[in-house]
């Protein structure tokens, strides 16, 4: 196209977004009655979905050398609803920060029961995919679960890590399937006639023993003769492919935002930096047709785990790892080149501690830096995420505590009280890193309430989890809204010193709008306002709308 | 906010179907009168326009690429490129390679260069006894290099106006490693060997042996190595102690015997994790021979070429027994490349006290190397000696 015809097209972008970009724009409310939505509508039956198995070195080298999805960085998520929160769906539900977590609840997670039933359990295939050894087996009631194991040497690292990432991902609202962690004797395990296996660089065939000692062969084995795995349930309903991080799907009729616009996929990023899980990429999810409801439609899951926090699956996590991609940008091989090695990456001069327990962790998070966190592939999500995205994730991670984290790695059965310690020193050292960077850098006013005694109260993240100073004083900014034609008209401006702002006499009408800001603060950003909206319901206000921008 | 071609075609693209629902939404009767059924109607439209979920067409040449016979475990024919021999430029081919998972091969390559030269060759690897601890190679080769050139022997042999000669050969082997551990090998091989050498005008024979000539061999070979390296084609760690000795008897008892032993150390330190490896290596070959009989100048070492002086013409000294010391200071831009400066010295000598550390010829040179976590892919250097400078494209690494 010529660069004439362009200059064409971008008047016309620019008509179009404008006039179309709501459907209803000027025609229909801003808000409905029915908002804000807390659950995502899925109203179509998946007919058909194809069993897509995304290649790994295209992942790779997509992500590298090229940017799949929305080329214009920048655009807020468009899957929140309108109190800029994910509904629940088949992407995420929410957990933290919407349910009471305990650390009971979080170290049991999406268990349902005490893992694989007691008595022999059939081998129904050797894990062909992924690096670390593994297979899958059906237990006494039939139930089928796929066992992984720790590489020699590493007892309880992969397996450990892998419980502890599920349960914590599950308790900030991704489906991860249910985890436990087992010993087995082999005399536990027989091969079942069906059993099939793709050993490397061969055509599928039978299992045999050998296929079994070859893989138990890998593993830590102690020294009664067992072998201790993470167990993890098969997922409900039929596997049909992994989550994509750009565009939609095609044959998913319900999948209508592009996923580099999902909040919680651009929020994964802050998750994944905070407990390490550099291996990030599609292959690491999985998408199931399921059924439920009368309703035929595709559920999202993260899985595979084993390459988080010090674990790199088969061994102790490396060095780089969570610091560079696997290949790192021109700009900086460059650099490295020029300078004839004198740029050195922090993380060749770092002290790490190492455990056989829980592999290989930094000894001091206090400098860490969650915006220079490196997965070994970004991803379309990871790219678009925005300073409110990360603000969402870092006030989820918020409600995570450290008895929760301790919970998690009882659970884990390490078996090293001074690693679980550092360990629990580690995951809580970098959450205050993520919250320090990510609570301040927005106003960071949450949970607004209009009360019946005219007080407007809220909370500042920030300050309230300890990651910022508090404003001098908050100012409110107050106005009549017209949820038809969007009108305002001022009210007036109240102040407080403190998180509970009067409202002037507010006028007979439904809706409110209040520009809620920071006074004093010694964050810039602060003064910019967050904006609310209230609908007044049977003689209380509801937050309907929260604008961050 | 800055337009380009690409993002404006690109946003076109992405908007389109929004903008085709909206279209459509838009001339629809009812509105929606609820967030819920605004979402519906976004599925409901989607529903009537679904599409199959399924790999790019980029996504799947580079599936059709990895299961090509280029990589295992497919077999098949592909595509050669290399070097028929050393000297003699970039050679083009086909090769064709049988895989039987997990380690067995047969590989057969016929290749051509631009100037002349051809190969064909086929090796196989034997499937593994004994879970790996005995594995055994079989190796033939018919190969013809034209042009060479021969300096004449000695390192005060003079640069310009060396000898032209083609160079035929063939081999048929037999190697046998054991590996008792890991990181030991023991090596014995046997090997027929015929070559015959040709120059376009007459070759004196003094300072010239056996050029000219057509020999045949019987070759046997012995050896140790202890390689403690990460990997012996790529590592920033570990050493390597490899002694060999190789007889070579001529079969019409013509006088062209000789046996050559061969010692070669590599050293690599790594320092700050591996940010910067200092990389040391020594090779030293020993040929004698039974008294009145004389060392072939194609079986003699030299030093000249990718691997030795590099900042020197391919096979610039020869003689029966030479030294080669070189020293790299590598530092690693990237997880798959490799930068290095290097020194390297060396010499030849008909006798083995020749062999000192005095008039050494060297160079020294910069080079980068793209690899993967287990061989250098490709080497890419240049080095400057007393006799200018020389361009090294190779596909493995130095030492």
């Amino acid at each position: 196209m010529s660069a004439s015809r362009e200059t064409l097209v971008v008047p016309f972008l620019a008509f179009a977004i404008a006039g179309l970009a709501s459907p209803s724009a000027g025609t229909e409310p801003k808000f409905y009655d029915d908002d804000p939505l807390w659950t995502e509508p899925v109203t179509q039956n998946v007919k058909s979905a194809t069993d897509y198995e995304p290649d790994i070195a295209y992942t790779y080298m997509v992500n590298f050398f090229g940017h799949p999805g929305e080329p214009l960085l920048g655009q807020p998520a468009k899957n929140v609803n309108t109190v800029d929160e994910v509904p629940d769906g088949p992407f995420f539900v929410n957990r933290a920060g919407r349910i009471p977590l305990t650390p009971e609840l979080v170290a049991r997670a999406a268990n349902t029961d005490d893992g694989p039933a007691a008595g022999p359990w059939a081998i129904v295939s050797g894990k062909s995919s992924g690096v670390t050894p593994g297979f899958s087996i059906r237990d006494a009631r039939g139930v089928k679960w796929y066992l992984k194991f720790d590489p020699i040497g590493w007892p309880a690292m992969a397996t450990g890590s892998e419980l502890v990432a599920a349960k914590l991902f599950w308790a900030l609202g991704y489906h991860t399937a249910e985890y436990h962690i087992i010993r087995f004797l082999p005399a536990d395990l027989v091969i079942s006639d069906q059993s099939r296996i793709r050993p490397p660089g061969e055509a599928e065939r039978p299992m045999r023993h050998e296929d079994l000692e070859q893989i138990l062969a890998r593993t830590n084995r102690y020294p009664d003769g067992s072998y201790r795995a993470i167990a993890s349930k098969a997922l409900p309903g039929t596997y049909v492919g992994r989550i994509r991080y750009a565009g939609t799907r095609a044959d998913d009729p319900n999948d209508i935002v592009p996923h580099e616009q999902h909040r919680e996929l651009r929020g994964y990023f802050v998750f994944c930096a905070w407990l390490d899980r550099v291996d990030a990429k599609r292959e690491q999810s999985l998408v199931t047709l399921v059924t439920e409801g009368g309703r035929k439609f595709l559920r999202r899951y993260l899985i595979d785990w084993s390459s988080t926090l010090g674990s790199a699956g088969i061994g102790p996590r490396a060095y780089w790892q969570g610091y560079q991609q696997f290949v790192e940008p021109p700009g900086v091989i460059a650099s490295r080149i020029l300078t004839f090695g004198a740029a050195i990456p922090a993380w060749r001069l770092m002290d790490f501690y190492e455990s056989p327990a829980v592999g290989r962790l930094p000894r001091d998070e206090s400098s860490w830096d969650p915006d220079g966190w490196e997965p070994l592939v970004s991803n379309a999500a990871f790219r678009h995420a925005l300073a409110d995205d990360k603000f969402w994730a870092a006030y989820k991670m918020a409600f995570i505590t450290e008895d929760m984290v301790r919970a998690v790695v009882a659970e884990a059965q390490f078996d090293d009280p001074a690693a679980e310690e550092h360990l629990v020193r580690d995951i809580m050292a970098r959450r205050s890193r993520i919250l320090a960077a990510y609570l301040p850098a927005i106003d960071p006013i949450v949970d607004p309430v209009l009360g019946k005694d005219g007080i407007l109260r809220f909370r500042n993240a920030a300050v309230t989890c300890a990651a910022a100073l508090p404003p001098q004083g908050y100012r409110a900014a107050w106005s009549t809204f017209d949820n038809a034609t969007g009108v305002t008209a001022s009210i007036g401006v109240t102040e407080a010193s403190d998180t509970a702002v009067p409202a002037p006499a507010l006028p007979a009408g439904s809706f409110v709008k209040v520009e809620l800001s920071c006074v004093g603060a010694s964050i810039t950003s602060w003064e910019i306002p967050v904006t609310l909206y209230f609908r007044r319901r049977a003689g209380t206000w509801q937050l309907v709308g929260l604008d961050r921008r | 906010m800055h337009f380009t071609p690409g993002s404006c075609r690109s946003v076109a693209l992405a908007l389109a179907p929004w903008l085709a629902w909206c279209v459509a939404i838009r001339s629809s009767a009812a509105a929606p009168s609820s967030r819920a059924e605004t979402i519906a109607e976004q599925q409901e439209w989607k529903a009537e326009h679904l599409g199959i979920e399924g790999p790019s067409k980029l996504e799947n040449t580079v599936v059709w690429v990895q299961s090509s016979p280029l990589f295992p475990p497919a077999s098949g024919v592909y595509p050669w490129a290399g070097s028929v021999y050393p000297g003699t430029g970039l050679s083009l081919g086909v090769g064709y390679v049988r895989r039987w998972p997990p380690k067995t091969h047969l590989n057969l390559v016929a290749s051509a260069a631009v100037k002349g030269s051809w190969l064909f060759k086929a090796d196989a690897r034997l499937p593994e006894i004994a879970s790996g601890l005995l594995t055994v190679t079989l190796d033939a080769r018919h190969m013809f290099a034209k042009d060479l050139s021969f300096f004449g022997l000695g390192l005060d042999s003079p640069h310009s106006n060396p000898l032209r000669y083609d160079y035929r050969t063939t081999t048929l082997g037999l190697t046998a490693a054991l590996h008792p551990v890991p990181w030991l090998a023991l090596i014995g091989g046997y090997a027929r060997l015929n070559l015959q050498t040709k120059s376009p005008s007459p070759v004196p024979p003094a300072g010239n042996p056996a050029l000219g000539d057509k020999l045949a061999y019987n070759v046997v070979q012995a050896g140790m190595a202890l390689d403690w390296r990460a990997s012996p084609g790529y590592s920033t760690l570990g050493g390597l102690q490899r002694l060999t000795w190789s007889l070579y008897l001529e079969t019409r008892d013509l006088p062209f015997a000789c046996h050559q032993l061969e010692y070669e150390g590599i050293q690599l330190v790594p320092i700050l994790r591996a940010q910067y490896v200092l990389a040391f290596h020594v090779l030293t070959t020993l040929t004698t021979t039974q008294a009145g009989d004389e060392v072939p100048v194609v079986l003699s070492p030299t030093l000249g070429d990718a691997e030795t002086l590099r900042g020197f013409d391919e096979r610039r000294f020869t003689d029966r027994n030479r030294l080669l010391l070189t020293a790299e200071y590598r530092w690693r831009p990237s997880r798959y490349l490799d930068m290095a400066i290097f020194y390297d010295a060396g010499k030849v000598g008909p006798r083995r006290e020749d062999l000192g550390l005095s008039n050494l010829e060297t160079d020294w040179g910069i080079g980068a190397r793209i690899h993967s976590p287990k061989s250098v892919l490709i080497r890419v250097e240049v080095a400057k000696s007393r006799e200018g400078w020389q361009t090294i494209f190779a596909g493995g690494k130095a030492f």
